[in-house]
């Protein structure tokens, strides 16, 4: 019963479609379709030499110790990476929401770091932390701790993802702070009266009830630990020490851009895709199930 | 504003372009990943050269970092886009010479036009460096250095070290660090930036041990690596057992461990002389010695191997404009240009003319240690082990290299399975970019 | 202390800012009442009600609830429960776990817990209903899932914010008598707050009658309406004639005033008699004024001119100029007897008690 629009022309309808086709099938599509033609070619840096190896280069990559290591690698710092961003995010959410006085300035000022270019993020962690010149790797060797991400492949981890999660806290906080927002404050009231203490409220009322927004961050932390954080990583530990913090998608523009194995980059990209599109898949079919969305 | 500035920026279009077609000017492009004082020299290079003839006109473009200018130079190659000039770092040479077709050999450039390219007025370490196994130099070295030894002498006084007489074997940089930690002189004895280019490439060469066969890979690009000698292990083994102690700091795969030396925390860096700059900035009371050596080993010390850029050049254009890159290339070549490019930036003078002027002019005697790095390249006749390192994929095996040894640096294994791994692991790596 | 108050507020001032929310308000609520707090949207009423509750603090003045002075206790240590003008039903949760919420802090065992809620439910005739969740009901379910989740934690007090404001019409009415019911059944005070002067009246034993921050009158409905102490709460619960009249004489319960229409007339006092001089402004219900037919005659009458009529189905709304009267009279006439077919212009005698005319403060 609902109104039916009705375009008089036929066309009209595929022509107002036309620019964000146009747009997905240029930067989304032809990379993609790209991805996979290279991906069975094995060919020179310069493209001299070309030659079609079928699966091989799947082969290679699944069979390479170094890849697997590298899917480990992104399974912790993903994992890590959104559920640091995320609980600092809700934390600070729910604080800010209890500021009266100020709170316009504390949440400009919450949203800050994300205006901060992921490499600059990288660059600012890094002369923090850096053994040979950060401030704050001074004071923690003048502890006594022996802070060396340089070596410590634990410790480079830990670096990477602090970096990597405050960058995205600024937008996971600005979602985390709406949602709140949206939740009538008569409910919070109702379980006061109710007798429920401030956790008790936050676990069995506002975290239910934030669930919607709390998935939707997930699909996008996890997207952005998996693809967004290269800049990061790169300028933070490079994929070191050894290969401890080389995330599939460095592997990726490693191999690619730095050792020129075109075909091997081309396929790592492309089970990258598909690992994409199947987290995704999972997302929603099942966590999204358990979400309610009021 | 928006509209006047468009208007004046197209005003600046048509003035540009009103004025560029009045003369046949010949266009060449030059694509390099020089940033900072290092850029202006390119840009002071390119306007001295634009305005010593009407002929050509260089336009310099900065295309990044060393990787970013090279893959650039990959991708506009697929695109039939090239420039004419690409800078493109020591590491990628083995990547440009296996992409014969692809680019025109210097030599063949400087002998166009009638003119006569002499190959003996250029320094002989770098020209081999940069030469395919026929002599045939296929690029023009533009930035070259080499490693050397630096040490703070204040520390080496606190230390009770005599700060006029660096050491000169590794034993003695190793007992002198040791001393420095022991003395609490400074925090940490010595560190060493780029562990691959000083500590394996050079430290290969300059000890006349070999890196690999096939002579290093210049006499071909099927190589086997041998860096995993006795000689090897037992120099890397120093360094972890050093790190064990923290009298080696590791500062990164690159050049980060300057920072240590010019903060002071570190007593004894190897490094590029193109890292003089810094050192001189910083104000420090440095020193400048000779690379190290292990005087038990058979001709050392041999010579060290050149790192820095080379200008290489893209096949496919026109003869015309061929001719102008070489009169940039002689250009360049003058003994005035690059005897103040030494001077300025602590880059290797290539010629051999820009090296016997700056010696007659005194500047060795005024700047002590200058002269260092050349006499480090130049003082013996290259030996197969010496002349240089090529491989078709230098930047990974770089990489399983410093992947390596931060293991071992880290505790996590000897000296000799980092080694025997990185040989294992680089030679998969060689072969699987030859195609094989 | 049988005639202690179930709730005493003592002076009790909020402000925001410059802005007085409340401004000195103090009532005595009786236990087992159900006590309604009337007014238009802000007139503090609401501010007062989430005092009571603990969600607000006063600025000044004490509030007492069964003998407990209420400062600095929170909302969930009071003998208070709330039902929210928007219900605030948890909707991640069933019927059951909205009711059971409140439950669980206090550690009964599982049959007493089981017991109290399907009373709860029982109470709110919401049985059967536990497992549905709150988003599959309708707006009237939604309404007795927050009664049963508020019932079932035994407060000594009720508060009800505008609870039947949400609702359409027949269902409020429907909802307005099995509140006043269960209200009698479970003997709980209920302190509720409208801004619908028919619901007050429909379901309240005692009303506060509040403007711009202040209780203007706390009485019974039928006083409330019979006797307004002032012009606004005359107004406010319904139509009233305004009719200028001149003081002749008083005494200390009642005024003798010359009326323009009505004749010397003696009513009681109001309660806020200022004995300012000469000017008094008497009231009259229109539903007090009854038209009267043919030969049909009264103690006291007028008669007048219709000038106007207004026609609602069940009344029709006469407006009737009278000889010798500045303003109209509205006269509210049943039509059993034909009102509605009194045309404008016809003339009509009136017919009033002067028990009905009421004296007021301004």
């Amino acid at each position: 019963m609902s109104p039916r629009v009705v375009f008089p022309n036929r066309m009209l309808p595929y022509l107002l479609l036309a620019p964000q086709l146009a747009i997905t099938l240029v930067f989304f599509y032809w990379p993609a379709s790209q991805a996979l033609y290279q991906s069975v070619l094995r060919e020179d840096p310069f493209g001299l030499a070309s030659r079609y190896v079928g699966l091989d280069n799947f082969r290679r990559v699944l069979a390479d110790p170094n890849y697997i290591n590298s899917i480990e690698v992104t399974a912790i710092f993903s994992v890590a990476t959104a559920a640091l961003a995320m609980s600092t995010a809700l934390l600070l959410a729910v604080m800010a929401d209890k500021v009266i006085r100020g709170r316009g300035i504390y949440r400009t000022l919450m949203i800050w770091p994300y205006a901060v270019a992921p490499a600059i993020a990288g660059m600012l962690w890094l002369f923090m932390f850096n053994p040979t010149m950060g401030t704050f790797a001074y004071m923690l060797r003048a502890t006594g701790y022996n802070w060396d991400p340089l070596l410590n492949g634990p410790q480079a981890m830990t670096l990477v993802i602090a970096a990597a999660a405050w960058k995205q806290i600024s937008y996971n906080f600005l979602f985390f702070v709406a949602g709140l927002q949206a939740i009538p404050k008569t409910l919070i009231e109702a379980a006061a009266i109710d007798g429920a203490g401030e956790t008790k409220r936050f676990w069995t009322i506002v975290f239910p009830l934030l669930a919607p927004t709390t998935f939707f961050l997930l699909v996008v932390n996890t997207v952005y630990a998996f693809f967004d954080t290269f800049g990061i990583i790169h300028a933070v530990t490079g994929g070191g020490p050894g290969k401890s913090t080389e995330t599939l998608v460095y592997k990726v523009y490693n191999d690619g851009f730095v050792n020129l194995l075109f075909g091997s980059s081309a396929a790592q990209s492309v089970i990258l895709m598909v690992i994409v599109i199947a987290m995704t898949a999972v997302q929603f079919r099942y966590v999204e199930k358990k979400v309610h969305y009021g | 504003m928006i509209l006047r500035s468009t208007t004046a920026a197209l005003s600046a279009g048509f003035l540009a372009f009103s004025v560029a077609p009045s003369m046949a000017v010949t266009e060449i492009s030059w694509w390099h990943a020089m940033t900072g004082a290092n850029n202006e020299v390119v840009e002071t290079l390119s306007k001295e050269f634009n305005e010593s003839q009407s002929e050509y006109k260089v336009t310099p473009v900065f295309k990044g970092t060393y990787p970013e200018t090279l893959n650039a130079g990959i991708a506009a190659f697929r695109a039939n886009q090239t420039p004419h000039i690409i800078q493109v770092f020591d590491v990628g040479t083995g990547v440009m010479m296996a992409a014969e077709g692809a680019v025109k050999p210097v030599a063949e450039i400087l002998s166009m036009g009638g003119g006569t390219f002499d190959k003996s007025q250029y320094l002989p370490g770098i020209v081999s460096y940069y030469s395919r196994p026929d002599g045939t130099m296929l690029s023009f070295p533009y930035n070259s250095s080499s490693p050397i030894l630096y040490y703070n002498k204040d520390i080496f006084e606190k230390a009770g070290l005599d700060a006029s007489n660096p050491p000169k074997t590794w034993p003695e940089v190793f007992e002198a660090a040791r001393a420095i930690k022991s003395s609490g002189a400074a925090a940490c004895g010595y560190t060493s930036t780029w562990l691959t280019w000083i500590g394996l490439e050079n430290f290969s060469a300059w000890n006349n041990l070999q890196y690999g066969t096939n002579e290093n890979g210049l006499a071909g690009t099927d190589v086997e690596l041998t860096f995993n000698s006795e000689a090897h292990v037992r120099h890397f083994q120093n360094i972890a057992d050093l790190a064990k102690d923290e009298v080696f700091r590791y500062g990164g795969r690159t050049s980060e461990a300057k920072q240590l030396f010019l903060s002071g925390e570190c007593g004894i860096m190897t490094e590029s002389s193109g890292g003089l700059g810094d050192i001189v900035k910083a104000g420090m009371n440095y020193g400048i010695g000779q690379m190290p050596y292990y005087p038990d080993l058979e001709g050392a010390p041999q010579n060290t191997i050149p790192g820095g850029a080379s200008l290489w050049v893209f096949g496919g254009h026109d003869e015309a404009e061929y001719e102008g890159v070489a009169a940039f290339f002689q250009f360049l070549s003058q003994v005035e240009i690059q005897q103040r490019l030494h001077q300025v930036s602590g880059y290797l003078p290539v010629t051999l003319a820009a090296y016997e002027a700056t010696k007659a002019s005194g500047f060795y005697d005024e700047n002590p240690g200058r002269e260092t790095p050349i006499t480090q390249m130049m003082g013996k006749e290259p030996t197969a082990n010496s002349k240089g390192i090529r491989l078709i994929n230098m930047p990974q095996v770089r990489d399983i290299q410093n992947e390596e040894f931060e293991k071992m640096l880290a505790g996590q294994q000897t000296a000799k399975q980092a080694l025997d791994n990185a040989v294992e692991r680089g030679n998969a790596a060689i072969q699987e970019a030859l195609g094989n | 202390m049988p005639d202690r108050p179930m709730i005493e507020i003592a002076s009790v001032t909020r402000t925001y800012g410059k802005f007085n929310a409340l401004d000195d308000a103090s009532l005595s609520i009786r236990p087992g009442e159900f006590f309604s707090l009337l007014g238009p949207s802000g007139c503090g009423k609401t501010t007062l009600l989430r005092m009571i509750g603990g969600f607000d603090t006063p600025t000044s003045g004490t509030i007492t609830i069964d003998g407990q002075p209420m400062l600095g206790i929170p909302a969930n240590r009071r003998p208070t429960n709330m039902v929210f003008q928007s219900y605030a039903i948890f909707p991640h949760l069933d019927v059951e776990q909205n009711v059971a919420y409140g439950l669980k802090r206090l550690r009964l065992d599982p049959a007493e817990e089981r017991r109290r809620i399907d009373e709860a439910l029982a109470q709110v005739s919401l049985a059967g209903f536990g497992k549905r969740r709150a988003t599959e009901l309708s707006g009237g379910q939604r309404q007795r899932v927050a009664l049963a989740r508020a019932l079932v934690m035994r407060p000594k007090v009720l508060l009800l914010d505008e609870p039947l404001s949400a609702l359409d019409k027949k269902l409020r009415e429907q909802m307005q008598v099995e509140l006043r019911t269960l209200q009698k059944a479970v003997g709980i005070t209920f302190v509720l707050v409208t801004h619908d002067q028919y619901e007050a009246l429909a379901m309240s034993d005692r009303i506060a009658v509040m403007f711009g921050g202040r209780i203007a009158q706390v009485a019974a409905p039928k006083d409330i309406y019979q006797r307004p102490v002032n012009r606004q709460v005359a107004d406010f619960l319904g139509g009233m004639n305004f009719i200028q009249a001149a003081l002749v004489g008083e005494n200390g319960t009642a005024i003798e005033v010359e009326t323009m229409g009505f004749g010397r007339v003696t009513t009681p006092k109001p309660a806020q008699w200022s004995g300012k001089g000469g000017a008094v402004t008497i009231g009259i219900r229109p539903e007090r004024l009854r038209v009267l037919w043919d030969q049909e005659t009264a103690r006291h009458e007028l008669s007048g001119t219709v000038v106007d009529r207004h026609y609602f189905g069940e009344i029709t709304h006469l407006v009737v100029a009278i000889p010798g009267m500045d303003a109209p009279l509205s006269v509210t006439e049943t039509n059993d007897f034909g009102a509605d077919d009194i045309p404008v212009g016809a003339q009509i005698r009136i017919a009033y008690e002067p028990d009905a005319l009421v004296a007021m403060a301004d």
